[in-house]
């Protein structure tokens, strides 16, 4: 028996002519069908040579261009040689074929890809960044930034929605790849549909179609730290997912005593961000709190000085009611203690006079937050569509203080509460490719009353006469805001677009303020000028046109808007009607030289209507030894300002450059009419003519490449012109202020980078005296990258105040390492911070009436060790 | 007569290296790339008679396409695609098993002897042709091939040829690649020419170290960018960059 039955089979083909057929197909198949066990071609002599180890009855085929084919039945019994030779006739063959194609992996519809998912997942991907990563034409980097092409995606929905934005990393790295069905890519994305192509985006978003009847999974990841050398100093984040097509689901929950503020991490979800003015109406609307312990905030990151408790749990939800009314709602649960301690010392020099004011602070507040949202969307049709949002807030504040002040020691309670119901509605009709309407209605109503109480009178030479052991006010400002708006956006063929915006606004504030004096548990006096009723109605119907002019490099805008204001105050002794009319023009000039020169500039004339809080009639406590009031008359303040800006190169070249010019002037502005004495200051709003502000800013970027790195230049100069009152003298007042920063920066591929700059400060505040002041910050950062595991940062910074003798310079260092066990699985870092130890840190400020300064404990030297697992 | 002989072999030397001759039919093939999320469609045409073969393809994009990207400190950067629109052609010279790619000035020989087909048995009907399977790699990707025997050729679209039948339609396990007949012309005589003797004859070795060189040098060249506009970022931005991956290294062979 053989090993090899291989059977070899050879001959010449020819033609009619006798000519040889040189690259004729020859191939063995078998009898009764197509099946080819095995070809070759003749070479240039018309001679083949075919080898096979097949045995049996198979077919002989001979076929070339333009030549009748010809078969022979042949006979394999291995280990045998067979020779055939073939004359083949003439044959034209005439083909006029087309083909048309059917289904893909890929589909292109217009603006969207669609890709299956399991024409390219290949069986070892777990979370859908890796499936991802097998598609072509995405880029998935190492730290999970997707891009499509080189352009980075705006988010990644699931079903059409999305609740992370740019945050889609939360998904990406959590969700399960094996229950996705299709991936599909969006081009010229838009987030309000109807506002697509008006426009012109150029933003690419993905959307996730998942496998239908999967069972609803849940999955996401916990991120805990505690505290190693350090008293009990913990950090903990968790994510839960879920999406199913009808039901998505998202919890979020975050423990830290490390000073962070927790719903940083879902404020875009409170206030979603939108570069539109469209559906803005009423955003800027608010009710104010008169009073808070504590305003001082240090020039630090927040994180040094917060001495915090806090817990917070948010759940987020999004419904597919119908095929056209999609529901979304967010809550979310606040709970947090904050602890501060200041040491304040304050210099006076009025007129003449001078003294010092002392201050030792421990305050604690306790706030719980509860917040509630509904957004429903329903599409009426291709192009209409109406949007109705629902929120609700409830804040509960609880703050404590104790004060030791000028040696005396008192307390402070501070109870606030804060309630809101926010209802908007938005109807959007896209009349055309290049019309929109868009109809808004707006209700707000806010209040929020506080109760204020101390334990002693620090001022009784307002209040002579009097044997108080207990001061309190109770304050509330209640606010109803009803606004309807319509807008009309036309972009026309050449570029230029217009907008027209017409509406009527009303707001109504109460003001109710009551000061009273305590003896014994019972209320003993009610001073006259310090209690308010005030009742301030303002509407406005409002007509604002905007249209900017495109024309090659040149864009020219103009805007006006036109206000019919009916306003009306009513308060004990006081009833006042006004009926105000004014335009506000702006006009905008740009252009864009080349790619290297731009040029703008803006010049706008603004009349602005009072608010509540400019225009109350009578005193009101707003801190510990502070009063404060209104202008007691309805105004409306006028200004005028210009802005012109130029800019140098582009961003990535070798140098750019940016250089701005401001001055605005108030032709009349909010100053102050102040009585200040050690014990108390009274301060009263007035309109007075004439500020000046000027304000020149340059910057410039330049790199050098002999050192790999880059030199960055920033220079600010503003000047400002006013005047006030105080203890019945005039004052003119100028300040100057210097900025002067620079910052270097190196570019190196290897191992090792480093960061350094240094930032200069200088006030002056010139009355009939000059106060100086200069600041320096200083800082610079390390950065080892060893591999795609492991890499550590270190971050120094230095303070320094020039006008503080001793205690002048403050030092701190932090720093983080992270260690990756298995990527989007498991990782450690060890993070640092102030390991200086530093335990206070002082800050120096001038104004026109005294120098201050604030002296603040900081949290103390910890190192925390956090583990991130996904599950 | 021996005139003519010298003659004859004479134009005979030329036209294997000119790879002039004069075509018996015309394929129209869809030619799709999908490499970088962009879709790249080319307009291609094989043209053969019995001994040689021509293909041609030219990207079908006209514009450059511009795109304004924002970041999230509103920082504007324009990314310009410039589209490739110069036609390549391929030259099958069975004769001597060479494929000539010819692209402007530069024409890159290389030994036709890496497609090892494996004939499957398994039929698909595609308009009126009864086509088989075949599988091979080639260059980093697997391709699955259909061709009609009755078309007795043994080319095929771009490089591809070696089957007992023309390439119908041929593409990759990750779709990236994807070629497909769109219309087939039988007779279709035109003169088809050849290489050009002002050409450069280049190896297809030297042509991939001069190629590796330049993406080296564009790599290092982006890398260096980037690093150069991270460092213009300043401490309030808190911007780290990273480099990804090179895009721009995905054409058809990846090997």
């Amino acid at each position: 028996m053989s090993l090899h039955a291989q059977s070899i089979i050879s001959g010449q083909i020819l033609d009619s002519a006798k000519n040889p057929i040189p690259f004729a197909n020859v191939s063995i198949k078998v009898q009764n069908g197509l099946t080819i066990i095995a070809f070759t071609t003749t070479d240039n002599n018309g001679n083949y040579n075919l080898k096979t180890n097949k045995t049996g009855d198979y077919n002989l085929c001979f076929s070339a261009l333009s030549f009748k084919a010809a078969t022979f039945p042949v006979a394999l019994e291995g280990n045998k040689n067979y020779i055939q030779n073939a004359s083949l006739a003439d044959e034209i063959v005439a083909l006029n074929e087309v083909i048309v194609q059917n289904e893909r992996a890929i589909t292109i519809k217009q603006d969207t890809i669609i890709m299956n998912a399991n024409a390219f997942s290949k069986g070892n991907e777990t979370v859908v960044e890796d499936l991802l990563k097998n598609l072509p034409g995405i880029n998935v980097s190492e730290d999970g930034t997707i891009r499509v092409g080189n352009q980075e995606i705006e988010k990644v929905m699931v079903e059409g929605d999305d609740f992370f934005e740019r945050g889609y990393k939360l998904l990406t790295k959590n969700m399960n790849a094996n229950t996705i069905d299709k991936i599909e890519i969006y081009k010229k994305y838009s987030s309000n549909r109807l506002l697509k192509g008006i426009e012109n985006s150029n933003k690419v978003a993905l959307n996730l179609k998942l496998k239908k009847g999967l069972k609803m999974q849940w999955f996401g990841n916990i991120d805990a730290g505690y505290g190693l050398i350090s008293e009990n100093r913990y950090e903990t984040r968790t994510n839960l997912m879920s999406f199913d097509i009808k039901a998505k689901y998202y919890l979020l929950g975050n423990l830290n005593n490390t000073g962070v503020d927790a719903t940083g991490d879902i404020n875009h979800l409170i206030r979603p961000f939108r570069l539109d003015d469209i559906e803005t109406l009423g955003d800027d609307q608010q009710a104010n709190s008169l009073l808070n312990l504590n305003i001082m905030t240090p020039s630090l990151k927040e994180e040094r000085t917060k001495f915090n408790n806090a817990e917070m749990i948010s759940l987020n939800a999004i419904h597919t009611l119908s095929p056209k009314v999609k529901m979304k709602t967010l809550g979310f649960f606040n709970w947090d203690e904050n602890d501060s301690f200041l040491n304040e010392y304050q210099f006076y020099q009025i007129n003449g006079t001078s003294f010092t004011n002392t201050n030792n602070l421990t305050l604690t507040k306790k706030k719980i937050v509860g917040f509630g949202k509904i957004d429903l969307n329903y599409d009426l049709s291709n192009n209409k569509m109406l949007e109705f949002t629902s929120k609700y807030n409830n804040e509960h504040e609880n703050g404590t203080s104790q004060l030791i002040f000028n040696e005396t020691p008192t307390n402070e309670k501070l109870k606030g509460n804060n309630q809101l119901i926010d209802e908007k509605i938005v109807f959007t009709n896209k009349i055309n490719d290049n019309k929109v309407l868009v109809l808004v209605g707006r209700c707000i109503s806010e209040k929020t009353p506080q109760t204020y109480n101390i334990n002693a009178l620090l001022f009784p030479d307002l209040f002579s006469g009097q044997n108080v052991d207990k001061v309190i006010q109770q304050s509330e400002n209640k606010m109803q805001f009803s606004a309807i708006d319509g807008n009309l956006l036309d972009r026309k063929r050449n570029g230029s677009l217009l907008e027209v915006k017409t509406g009527l606004k009303h707001r109504q504030d109460i003001l109710n303020t009551r000061l009273m004096f305590q003896e014994n548990n019972t209320i003993a006096t009610v001073p006259e000028e310090y209690q308010n009723s005030g009742k301030y109605a303002s509407m406005d119907a409002y007509l604002n046109a905007k249209y900017s002019y495109k024309k090659g490099r040149y864009t020219l805008t103009g805007e006006m808007e036109a206000h019919q204001l009916f306003n009306k105050y009513t308060d004990v002794g006081r009833n006042e009607k006004q009926a105000p009319f004014f335009v506000n023009p702006k006009i905008g000039f740009n252009i864009e030289i080349n790619k290297s020169n731009r040029f703008f500039s803006v010049y706008s004339y603004n009349k602005t209507n009072a608010g509540i809080l400019d225009v109350y009639s009578n005193y009101v406590l707003t801190g510990y030894r502070n009063f404060d009031k209104g202008t007691s008359n309805i105004n409306q303040l006028q200004a005028s300002s210009i802005l012109l800006n130029y800019g140098l190169g582009n961003w990535g070249a070798k140098f750019f450059a940016n250089a701005s010019f401001i001055y605005t002037k108030n032709h009349d502005f909010y100053s102050t009419n102040s009585t200040i004495i050690p014990n108390y200051s009274q301060v009263e709003k007035i309109i007075i003519k004439n500020q000046d502000l000027l304000s020149v800013s340059l910057d410039g970027n330049y790199f050098i490449k002999a050192i790999t790195s880059n030199f960055k230049l920033n220079f600010v100069y503003s000047n400002s012109n006013f005047k006030n009152v105080v203890n019945n003298k005039e004052r003119e007042i100028k300040t100057n202020n210097f900025n002067y920063a620079f910052e270097l920066r190196s570019a190196f591929r290897g191992m090792f980078n480093y960061h350094v700059g240094s930032k200069w400060k200088t006030s002056e505040t010139k009355t009939n005296m000059i106060n100086k002041n200069t600041i320096n910050i200083s800082f610079l950062d390390l950065i080892f990258d060893f591999n795609k595991k492991f890499n550590i940062s270190l971050e120094s910074e230095r303070y320094f105040f020039g006008n503080l003798d001793k205690n002048n310079k403050y030092y701190f260092l932090d720093f983080e390492s992270k260690y990756t066990v298995q990527d989007n699985k498991l990782s450690f870092t060890l993070s640092g911070k102030n390991l200086f130890g530093t335990k206070t840190f002082r800050e120096y400020h001038v104004n026109d009436i005294s120098v201050y300064g604030t002296e603040y404990r900081l949290l103390p030297r910890y190192v925390l060790l956090r583990i991130d697992y996904r599950f | 007569m021996k005139i003519n002989k010298i003659f004859f072999l004479l134009v005979c030397s030329v036209q294997a290296f000119s790879q002039n001759f004069v075509s018996t039919a015309k394929v129209e093939y869809e030619m799709m790339i999908n490499t970088d999320g962009s879709l790249q469609n080319f307009e291609a045409n094989l043209y053969f008679n019995n001994v040689y073969s021509k293909f041609d393809y030219k990207n079908k994009e006209t514009s450059d396409k511009v795109s304004e990207i924002k970041t999230a400190t509103n920082v504007s950067k324009t990314v310009i695609k410039k589209a490739d629109t110069t036609m390549t052609s391929i030259f099958f010279n069975p004769v001597k098993n060479i494929l000539y790619s010819s692209k402007l000035n530069e024409v890159v020989f290389e030994d036709n002897n890496q497609q090892k087909w494996e004939l499957i048995d398994e039929q698909k009907v595609i308009g009126n042709l009864h086509c088989a399977k075949a599988v091979c790699s080639f260059r980093g990707r697997d391709y699955i091939a259909w061709y009609v025997n009755t078309i007795p050729v043994s080319f095929g679209p771009w490089k591809f040829n070696g089957l007992p039948g023309l390439i119908i339609e041929i593409y990759d396990s990750r779709k990236e690649v994807y070629m497909a007949v769109k219309k087939i012309d039988m007779p279709f005589s035109k003169n088809i020419t050849g290489i050009d003797s002002e050409q450069t004859l280049i190896s297809r070795e030297e042509e991939q170290k001069k190629v590796a060189e330049q993406w080296a040098k564009k790599q290092k060249e982006i890398e260096t960018r980037a690093k150069i506009i991270e460092s213009s970022f300043s401490k309030e931005d808190k911007v780290r960059i990273k480099v990804s991956e090179p895009v721009f290294n995905k054409g058809i062979e990846i090997e």
